[in-house]
């Protein structure tokens, strides 16, 4: 589904990735690791298409073609998904009106026939009991003055609609409570399918306890230092990231 | 169409022929207006142009997309009535349409006609009474409620022409009506139009003035209400073409419990200059007045927004806000917002906020993250700029045409 090869991003001057590797076969959820400012949302943006960062070395191939070909639209007609760590507040653009222009962009790059109102209506009826979303917030502007667990599961109900083939978390779990991050797991958990892939990335281990990764990799300074299977997590939750060496791919033992 | 009859020859003697003199009178003596100025500093008056045109050759307007089924209709061409095109069969009684020229038949409009905005506030305001020759009455006698709008198309078809249409309009007590001034033209024209509107006790006036003259057209427009108690104005401006365009309105607030919504919205292209000054003048106590005015700005264009809030002594309990914001979409368009407070109340609540900003390069991303192209994202997102200011207006299939036609305006000026 997706291979990332020694990529490289800047920001300005400052390199921030420098030089992750990382596939994630059809299907696999993998999630991402690492202290705060180790690069983990710069990857998130890099692989969505934003423009800000540049990629300086290495590739990214998406479903065999060459993501750093195509423009941030085209990723996500393309099956390309990026829930947002800070989704943005949008005045005056109704979030039903926006979430039917995105599906049905979407669906007119895939040959498929544009969603009437009343079928979208339907489909969006559906979508929104999986992350459990009150329907007036289908009526108010795109994130304006929704609270933050709003505003998270507004995420995965676009997800939801949108069905993407590669979705990206970016910190979904951040500011929210247990019942929020309980509700938004089981989204996610309701999406995953043999042809969907995740990548999830976050600070903390717990919201690997309601979406069980399949991989577990650890970004620091901008390098995956360490990868494997959702034990790893564990381990992290119990010794920090402090403890990590910086070797690119080696296992480095954690102690003290 | 008896009442339509037009009437090039003022009355001697008469009232108009008495504004026309003042007119020319206070014209003579004021001159043009120059930078020096405060309120004309920003005004590129040396585009104006040839203020003595002739007044042109009939036109044949073309009027496709610009009906509104329902309204009754008022269709001035070239700085002429044009009754063919017209419609105002199906007027209810207690609602008078006709032309301004016919005024003398209405002892109580020809009364008040210049009091609003008499010859001596400034030299365009006497040059409009010294010359206006088109244009329209209106008068709703007391609990008129009007359906359907009333629809002034002003339309113009040759290059060169300097026309003064002129409207005089009487909502008196808890007279209702919704009322669509429309310009249009298709050459370098200049246009001076002045209103003057009176709303009595308890009346309610809906007011949508949409300018879309040519690209070269020059506009310089004047507008003035005046509100007595618990009325309502809900004025809407909408500036869409012109090189040049200017509007002054003028707000009274005369007696207790009036409330006067203003709105505008200004799309500058090219090297175009639009401009709206307002001013809100709150006399009586317990009167609301909400200005909300927006512009968005491409290419060199430059947009300037003034809104002065008067509060007299004695208007306690005044609720005035303002709230004017600007979009760049290029480097080279600027904007100029004046916020304005002169208070001598002290029981008074007044606000106002005013920022000059680009699109936000954020909200973009998320748009185009989600599958939105990067045009249609821009286009999304002016769109949601100006629908504040669009929100306002009631006739609900014009909104829609104005928003369609906007969105369509708004993929083509997404150049830098």
């Amino acid at each position: 589904m997706l291979e990332i090869r020694n990529l490289h991003a800047s920001i300005g001057d400052t390199e921030i990735l420098k030089g992750i590797n990382l596939s994630i076969g059809d299907g696999e959820i993998h999630a991402v690791m690492g202290p705060n400012g180790s690069g983990k949302s710069t990857l998130a943006s890099v692989l969505a298409g934003k423009e800000d960062y540049r990629v300086t070395e290495g590739e990214i191939l998406y479903q065999g073609n060459n993501l750093l070909d195509l423009d941030a639209e085209t990723r996500a007609r393309e099956g390309l998904f990026l829930a947002f760590q800070y989704p943005v507040e949008i005045p005056g653009v109704g979030n039903s009106y926006f979430l039917k222009a995105a599906l049905n962009a979407i669906r007119k790059h895939r040959g498929e026939t544009e969603l009437d109102a009343f079928d979208f209506l339907q489909l969006v009826k559906e979508k929104m009991k999986l992350v459990q979303m009150d329907e007036s917030l289908l009526k108010r502007a795109v994130n304006e003055g929704f609270s933050g667990g709003e505003k998270k599961r507004n995420e995965i109900f676009h997800m939801a609609v949108l069905e993407p083939r590669m979705a990206i978390l970016d910190e979904t779990d951040s500011g929210l409570d247990i019942d929020a991050l309980r509700i938004v797991s089981d989204g996610v958990n309701a999406l995953r399918s043999p042809e969907r892939s995740f990548l999830v990335i976050t600070h903390y281990q717990r919201l690997l306890d309601h979406i069980v990764p399949d991989f577990v990799h650890v970004l620091k300074d901008g390098r995956i230092v360490r990868s494997g299977g959702r034990e790893l997590a564990l381990e992290l939750e119990a010794e920090g990231y402090e403890d990590l060496h910086d070797r690119d791919g080696l296992r480095v033992a954690a102690g003290a | 169409m008896n009442a339509l009859t037009q009437n090039a020859e003022a009355f001697p003697g008469s009232a108009l022929e008495m504004l026309r003199l003042h007119g020319e009178e206070s014209f003579q003596s004021l001159g043009l207006p120059s930078k020096k100025q405060e309120s004309w500093r920003f005004t590129p008056l040396n585009r104006l142009g040839d203020l003595d045109a002739p007044l042109p050759q009939t036109g044949s307007p073309r009027l496709e997309g610009l009906l509104i089924p329902e309204a009754h209709r008022l269709v001035f061409s070239n700085g002429r009535l044009n009754e063919r095109l017209s419609n105002i069969e199906a007027l209810p009684s207690g609602c008078r349409i006709s032309s301004i020229l016919e005024i003398a038949q209405d002892p109580e409009a020809e009364e008040i006609i210049g009091d609003l905005l008499p010859p001596q506030t400034g030299a365009f305001q006497a040059l409009n009474s010294a010359r206006f020759d088109h244009g329209a009455l209106i008068v709703l006698e007391a609990g008129t409620r009007l359906e359907g709008p009333i629809h002034l198309i002003h339309h113009c078809d040759t290059e060169e022409a300097a026309l003064y249409p002129r409207n005089l309009i009487m909502l008196k007590a808890r007279a209702e009506a919704t009322i669509i001034e429309h310009f249009v033209s298709t050459g370098p024209m200049i246009r001076m139009p002045l209103a003057e509107l009176h709303l009595g006790a308890g009346a309610d006036l809906h007011f949508l003035r949409l300018q879309d003259e040519a690209d070269k057209a020059r506009h310089l427009g004047f507008v003035a209400i005046a509100l007595e108690r618990d009325s309502k104005a809900e004025f809407l401006s909408l500036a869409l073409g012109a090189d040049l365009f200017r509007l002054e309105l003028e707000t009274t607030l005369r007696s207790r419990g009036a409330e006067a919504s203003l709105s505008g919205l200004h799309l500058g292209r090219g090297a175009a200059h639009g401009e709206h000054l307002v001013r809100v003048e709150h006399q009586a106590p317990d009167c609301s007045s909400h200005q909300l005015f927006r512009s968005i700005l491409s290419d060199s264009s430059r947009g300037v927004f003034t809104g002065r809030i008067v509060v007299a002594p004695g208007a306690q309990g005044t609720d005035a806000n303002q709230s004017s914001k600007s979009l760049l979409l290029s480097d080279r368009a600027v904007a100029f917002n004046n916020p304005q407070l002169e208070i001598d109340a002290d029981d008074v609540r007044c606000t106002h906020g005013s920022t000059v900003g680009e699109l936000d390069e954020e909200a973009l991303f998320y748009l185009r993250a989600r599958g939105i192209g990067k045009e249609e994202a821009r286009a999304l997102l002016m769109l949601a700029f100006a629908g504040e200011v669009l929100q306002s207006i009631g006739v609900e299939d014009l909104k829609t045409r104005l928003e369609e036609r906007l969105i369509r305006r708004f993929h083509g000026a997404t150049a830098r």
